[in-house]
């Protein structure tokens, strides 16, 4: 009894709270909650939650260690070309972070911010003119994109590397439902990207090729964001947290993983083609081989 | 208890996975996190105990249970293949030679797996594929002979078959599933049982882990594009619109106050239609005319739009109940005797009075609902709401059955409908 | 209204979503392969779910990203194993076709094949789909396996890999094993390290590698 008298006590509360005059001030209040509420997420940078989502390639199934030297005293070339999708300086960034990659790798590394056909036409015409002028260009000189690495030698590998922006979208649903509700519904925006991977020989010669597929989607709202931090913090793994630094971390691992397990493969089928092409030249080894097995098999 | 199965799993995990992590250098704008850090720490390795290999078992029989239909549904399309497009032209015997399961799923499967071959070859004997049963051909024999000593299965030995006794030019059949990404494969090859083992003839068939298993009967075996046909048909059966007959029942809590008089429940009979957003009824949308009328007391005119969202998948189901959340909106007209509580003040002697005089009562007001709604079949729905009217909010003549976040209920409903 | 609206409308949306979330945590997004596709393609695939365009267009640009989900998840069976498996179809395509492409006048001879590769069960596996994969490219295949004295095993596995597989495969035509109108197509697994698969060929005891 004395619990009901409460609840009608609270409801004829609520409905005086509620009255035209009430319901202005609590309007206001609300509007400029939600306001400061906006600016301040948005002024600050908070209230957004990054998540990143494998599409395909970038989760495939990776056995190599890239803590391991790989590629040890394998000469690599590597193109990073600017795309819609990365600006030069992204791209530079990139670059030299791959390269240093495959250097942990123990490759030896020489990267450019160009695709590979400027590189190769840039490289022709620097020659020309040197031919021309009869002069001896310096070393080191960034004429091409260079941006490290000196090693005049035919390179073993060539990694080239290509980002595109596949789709991207607002959903302008989500964003009204954002405003109506001060920010407690996410406002969703979304980016799919793909990286074209292509390996290829000194020579050329195309050795593998992939395109890694991935999804970048971004919620705002102090919603989303307060949600996410209390579950990161109370429940979930570190490996399954979606706050903070989670998605440069979760994007790099796959990335780098994939493009170690690519490379290696690339230069598996690279070490079977020079195989290949020296068997061709001359076969004489495996016959004094072969005669070796066949006494073997003659022993009782 | 769920909490400590996942951290046996993330154990395991960290046992078999080859990860890296990286650590980002510079955090960079969304459009583009791809450059980043390189150190990565390789996983630490772990020791696998007995309670996580007993966990690794419990998941593999739990997946095996999940791919067995589909493996199923490919020995049936391997087989109505056979009906269709005989292998042999008679009856030939053969021998199951051998039946591989997908890598890491056990052995349980392959049993079930053989079983049901071997169940639906002898249910379609049109097939002319006769299994054998030869002990010789899938056991491994020893052959010492003037060339060496050769260890091998029978099937891969036919000489020695011969020498056991078996007639030679029989042929075996080899099936195996396995499970690449996404998709389950089935591949199968007849082999004839002579010196040089010639592969007469091989299949490959593939299905996908979201495409639900077909479940034909052994008898009336049906092709995969057959099957989708009938469930297209089936989804498009009624098409997109309906038109629902629905009888509702609102009633309304009782006062708070003791002056306060609270309307009777009204009974609605409605129509109109429903539109799905598509064939699967994930989203519909309905627009309802409504009318009332109980003798000397009250009648009544409403239309009513409603939205609803099917929670129990993505699809309607042909085969069980579905439920669907609601919420809409609706304005109701109601005149008579009865319908003097519609009012947002407490009744007076006067009024009723006046009412009794004059033309009474009538009132128009608007409503909103959320509900629930059990769909079976799409045919008969039985639902549920909370229905708020904001211009009798402050009413002493009604109470309210639920307030939550400053919203009154103060009108329960249930319905029953029956669509066409 | 709108607060209530977005409330109500809020757990349909996430539910939905195939990336990481409340509803559902990154191990189970990584278990999806997804793709973005068009409408049309979309609606072949998962018909009742996914509506076409309409014929005049939809007065906004769609597309539809469907996922599928992994069989295993990937903890189930050894990385190199889940890598060759995952993509077990696509590898002895390859092969096949790289059989067929680079030797054509091999086509009137016997295929064998024989896979080198750590573990047994996915060996067979790997010779079960090549031959397959044979079959289909119109090639005559035999289920036959060519064997060696135990003292050319002996010898040959004490060799490296490089000149082992030609050792082999002289020895192979030597003895016998491979009849003149045979071929043998050896699958082989080089590094443990790598994901892929190679293909070499036998052909009157000269080895050469395929893929």
């Amino acid at each position: 009894m004395a619990g009901a008298c409460a609840q009608r006590a609270a409801v004829w509360d609520r409905r005086w709270r509620s009255s035209a005059t009430g319901g202005v001030v609590r309007c206001m209040t609300r509007l400029s909650a939600s306001v400061g509420l906006l600016v301040g997420l948005v002024g600050g940078g908070s209230g957004c939650v990054h998540v990143y989502q494998p599409m395909s390639g970038l989760h495939d199934p990776v056995v190599i260690d890239p803590q391991q030297p790989n590629f040890q005293d394998v000469r690599l070339t590597v193109y990073c070309a600017p795309g819609d999708h990365l600006n030069p300086e992204e791209t530079r960034m990139l670059c030299r972070r791959v390269g240093t990659l495959f250097e942990n790798q123990g490759a030896v590394v020489l990267t450019y911010t160009r695709n590979r056909l400027q590189v190769e036409q840039a490289r022709e015409e620097e020659e020309a003119a040197l031919a021309a002028s009869e002069s001896e260009s310096e070393a080191g000189v960034d004429a091409t994109g260079v941006s490290r690495g000196t090693d005049e030698a035919p390179t073993d590998l060539v990694l080239e590397l290509r980002s595109r922006q596949t789709h991207a979208a607002s959903d302008p649903v989500s964003w009204v439902l954002c405003a109506g509700s001060f920010t407690l519904v996410p406002g969703v925006t979304e980016s799919s990207f793909a990286t074209d991977v292509v390996i290829r020989d000194g020579t050329g010669f195309l050795l593998a090729r992939d395109t890694l597929e991935g999804r970048l989607v971004r919620y705002f709202g102090v919603g989303s964001w307060a949600t996410n931090r209390i579950v990161d913090l109370l429940w979930r793994e570190d490996e399954d947290e979606l706050t903070g630094d989670a998605v440069n971390q979760d994007l790099s691992a796959d990335l780098y993983s994939q493009l170690s397990q690519l490379l290696f493969n690339a230069k598996m089928q690279w070490q079977v083609r020079q195989e290949g092409l020296r068997a061709a030249g001359g076969s004489g080894a495996a016959e004094s081989a072969s005669d070796a097995a066949a006494t073997g098999a003659a022993t009782p | 208890m769920h909490a400590t199965m996942s951290a046996v799993w993330n154990r395991v995990r960290a046992v078999a996975r080859v990860a890296t992590r990286a650590v980002p250098a510079v955090p960079l704008a969304l459009a583009l996190a791809l450059a980043f850090a390189l150190a990565a720490q390789p996983a630490q390795a772990a020791t696998v105990e007995e309670a996580q290999l007993a966990e690794l078992e419990r998941v593999r029989a739990e997946i095996g249970s999940q791919v067995q239909l589909s493996a199923y549904d490919l020995v049936d399309e391997l087989v109505l293949g056979w009906l269709q497009d005989p292998v042999f032209q008679a009856p030939t015997p053969v021998v199951l030679a051998g039946v591989s399961v997908p890598v890491g799923l056990g052995t349980g499967m392959q049993a079930l797996l053989e079983n049901h071959i071997a169940a639906v070859l002898t249910q379609n004997p049109t097939t002319n594929v006769q299994l054998v049963h030869c002990p010789e051909c899938t056991a491994v024999v020893v052959h010492s002979g003037p060339e060496g000593t050769v260890v091998s299965r029978g099937v891969d030995n036919p000489a020695v078959l011969s020498r056991l006794g078996q007639d030679t030019g029989r042929h075996a059949l080899f099936i195996d599933v396995e499970a690449e990404g996404a998709w389950l494969v089935l591949r199968a090859r007849i082999t004839q049982l002579t010196p040089e083992l010639p592969i007469v003839w091989s299949h490959t068939l593939a299905t996908s882990a979201s495409t639900p298993a077909l479940l034909r009967q052994p008898t009336a075996l049906k092709s995969a594009a057959e099957a989708r046909e009938e469930y297209l048909d089936a989804l498009h059966d009624r098409g997109p619109l309906t038109i629902p007959v629905r009888f509702v029942i609102r009633t309304y809590d009782r006062p708070y106050t003791e002056v306060g008089i609270a309307p009777p429940p009204f009974l609605w009979l409605q129509t109109g239609v429903e539109l799905g957003s598509t064939d699967a009824r994930t989203w519909t949308s309905s627009l309802m005319m409504g009318y009332s009328f109980i003798p000397q007391a009250y009648q009544g005119v409403m239309g009513q739009v409603r939205v609803s969202r099917l929670i129990t998948g993505k699809v309607r189901s042909l085969t069980r109940p579905d439920l669907y959340g609601f919420f809409g909106g609706a304005a109701i007209s109601v005149w008579g005797p009865a319908t003097a509580s519609f009012r947002d003040e407490v009744l007076t002697a006067d009024e009723l009075i006046a009412d009794l005089e004059g033309d009474g009562p009538r009132t128009t007001f608007g409503t909103f609902q959320v509900g629930l709604e059990l769909r079976v079949g799409n045919r008969i729905g039985l639902s549920g709401f909370l229905e708020t009217i904001p211009d009798l909010t402050y009413s002493p003549n009604m109470g309210e059955y639920l307030f939550i976040a400053g919203v009154s209920f103060q009108t329960i409903g249930t319905e029953v409908t029956f669509c066409f | 209204m709108i607060f209530w609206l977005s409330l109500l409308i809020l757990p349909y949306k996430g539910a939905q979503d195939p990336a990481p979330g409340l509803l559902r945590s990154k191990r189970a997004s990584r278990r999806l392969e997804c793709a973005r596709v068009s409408p049309e393609t979309g609606s072949q695939s998962y018909p009742g779910q996914i509506e076409m365009a309409r014929p005049r267009g939809d007065y906004v640009e769609r597309s539809v990203m469907i996922c599928r989900e992994r069989l295993l998840r990937p903890d189930l069976r050894a990385p190199q194993d889940e890598a060759i498996l995952s993509d077990l179809d696509a590898h002895a395509v390859a092969m096949a076709s790289a059989a067929e492409a680079l030797r054509p006048d091999l086509g009137e001879r016997t295929w064998l094949v024989e896979t080198h590769y750590p573990s047994a069960q996915v060996s067979a596996k790997v010779a079960f789909a090549t031959k397959n994969a044979l079959v289909r490219q119109g090639l005559k295949v035999s289920d036959r396996t060519p064997v060696l004295a135990v003292g050319d095993v002996e010898v040959i596995t004490r060799m490296d890999p490089e000149s082992a597989y030609p050792v082999a495969c002289r020895r192979y035509a030597e003895t016998g094993a491979l009849g003149p109108d045979q071929a043998l197509l050896a699958v082989v697994s080089l590094d443990p390290r790598e994901t892929i698969l190679h293909a070499g060929l036998c052909d009157r005891g000269t080895w050469s590698w395929l893929h």
